[in-house]
């Protein structure tokens, strides 16, 4: 490491200690802000896991957390969409409830690119696993 | 849960806002999911008979955020100019400004030439702005265009998540890559489209305007007056002058062609320097070049002080010793790159 990045360091830990933060907080925001990361990337693989049968925006979201994966809802409904506008979902306004709510599921090609997808996933894993012991 | 009269009043004109923030395409449809999953979340936050008031909602709102916010993430891109946009916006900037900025300079220098304007500086001037803003003219245009489209139409092709670095794969061939190029050899585009641009005005005026032109300039009474100071002798090296401002034009095209200093560059840049020096060695035995006529330029306004010093100027030679001042110049600059391309040769 050069001594350049030594200083570096050493002023953010100076200023993040003058702001208040304890050492341990100062950790857990850098891990909080790297871990929102990760989950960014999978969440695509996460969302069409949940849609082998029919979701509306709300219940997933609470499926969601219910399982420890928590996604904020700008996140989530756009995702939707998104998804549906590649090809993945089909979607359809149910009105018989007590208001319009849109359905969500994996369309074949979904389901399909759905596996691979998953199946790649498996296989990243192992070897991330290899990689970080 | 149920809201009351102002805060079903409150929700709606969230709504509205959120509405206005959304892409053009599928609004209805995005702001009625919207409201939705909004009700969906206070339904599931609050028991069935409770009465929502608009502080409650509002704290409810605050939750999820901005209209704007909200409206954001249904944006395929936070750019001005979505990245779909992006390769019409770059084939405006690096291809169809350059042609059009270099049409308008031509056309503008030809009409120039041909109609011999009464007030060269000024016309050149003009040209010089009109061209940029002709330039900035059509990048703005061009950024407005597309910064609306954007915004009303952010998705061109719905089934395709946009890939920022996809119009960069396009194939490619090796032979295509730039050649590594000697410290020696590199040029400046920079440098290069300000010598050719310089280089034409030169010819312009040592062509068409030299009579209009060449002479001391003083302004007499808020008006520039110019009295000749150049002689027949001189008048009789313009063509040669011209050949050779010619001769310098075309070595920059090749470098800005090539990109670099090439053989071919560097034999018209010597022969352009063995050129200038013969023609700077010829008017230097060709008597005088440069003379002033103090009474006409009294009869004009100029003031005798100012006329003082250029007759004293020329008398003690000035003339002269510039002439050799700049053969020297040029004879130093022709050595090195007969030296440089010897090099080149050599290294080859």
């Amino acid at each position: 490491m050069k001594i350049q990045q030594y200083w570096y360091l050493t002023l953010l830990y100076i200023i993040q200690y003058n702001s208040g933060m304890t050492h341990n907080e100062m950790i857990q925001e850098h891990v909080s802000r790297l871990s929102a990361e990760l989950r960014r990337g999978l969440i695509v693989l996460v969302v069409m896991s949940q849609l082998d049968s029919k979701e509306y925006g709300y219940s997933l979201l609470r499926k969601l957390e219910e399982r420890g994966f928590e996604v904020s809802q700008d996140t989530l409904y756009p995702l939707l969409r998104r998804l549906e506008a590649q090809g993945y979902l089909q979607s359809d306004w149910q009105i018989d409830e007590a208001r319009p709510r849109r359905y969500y599921q994996l369309n074949e090609l979904g389901s399909e690119v759905y596996q691979a997808l998953h199946q790649d996933w498996l296989e990243q894993l192992k070897i991330i696993e290899e990689i970080v012991r | 849960m149920k809201l009351t009269e102002s805060s079903e009043t409150l929700l709606s004109r969230y709504l509205l806002a959120v509405e206005r923030h959304l892409p053009y395409q599928g609004r209805k449809d995005m702001i009625t999911e919207i409201k939705s999953n909004l009700m969906d979340t206070l339904e599931d936050h609050y028991p069935a008979d409770e009465c929502i008031d608009e502080v409650r909602l509002e704290a409810e709102l605050r939750k999820l955020g901005s209209p704007r916010t909200v409206a954001a993430p249904y944006f395929p891109s936070d750019a001005l100019i979505a990245p779909q946009y992006n390769t019409i916006f770059r084939l405006v900037v690096t291809r169809l400004m350059p042609i059009v900025v270099a049409a308008v300079v031509f056309a503008g220098l030809l009409s120039f030439a041909l109609s011999r304007g009464e007030n060269p500086f000024w016309s050149l001037w003009e040209l010089v702005g009109t061209g940029w803003q002709v330039g900035v003219g059509l990048i703005g245009t061009a950024a407005v265009i597309l910064m609306v489209l954007s915004r009303f139409f952010p998705q061109v092709h719905p089934n395709k998540e946009w890939d920022a670095l996809e119009e960069d794969k396009e194939s490619w061939k090796v032979s295509d890559l730039p050649e590594l190029v000697s410290a020696q050899d590199k040029v400046q585009v920079w440098e290069l489209a300000m010598g050719i641009f310089f280089g034409l005005v030169a010819l312009i005026i040592w062509l068409f305007l030299f009579d209009k032109v060449a002479g001391i300039w003083w302004r007499v009474g808020g008006q520039w007056r110019m009295t000749p100071i150049f002689t027949e002798a001189f008048k009789n090296f313009i063509p040669w002058i011209a050949i050779n401002a010619g001769l310098g034009v075309i070595a920059y095209l090749v470098m800005l062609w090539k990109r670099r200093r090439s053989i071919g560059s560097r034999l018209i840049e010597i022969g352009t320097g063995i050129s200038d020096i013969s023609l700077v060695s010829a008017m230097l035995g060709a008597g005088t070049l440069v003379s002033l006529d103090k009474g006409i330029a009294l009869s004009m306004g100029f003031p005798a002080e100012a006329l003082d010093v250029l007759q004293n100027l020329l008398a003690h030679n000035a003339v002269h010793w510039i002439m050799v001042a700049i053969l020297v110049a040029l004879s130093i600059d022709l050595l090195a790159n007969i030296v440089n391309l010897v090099k080149r040769v050599l290294e080859r």
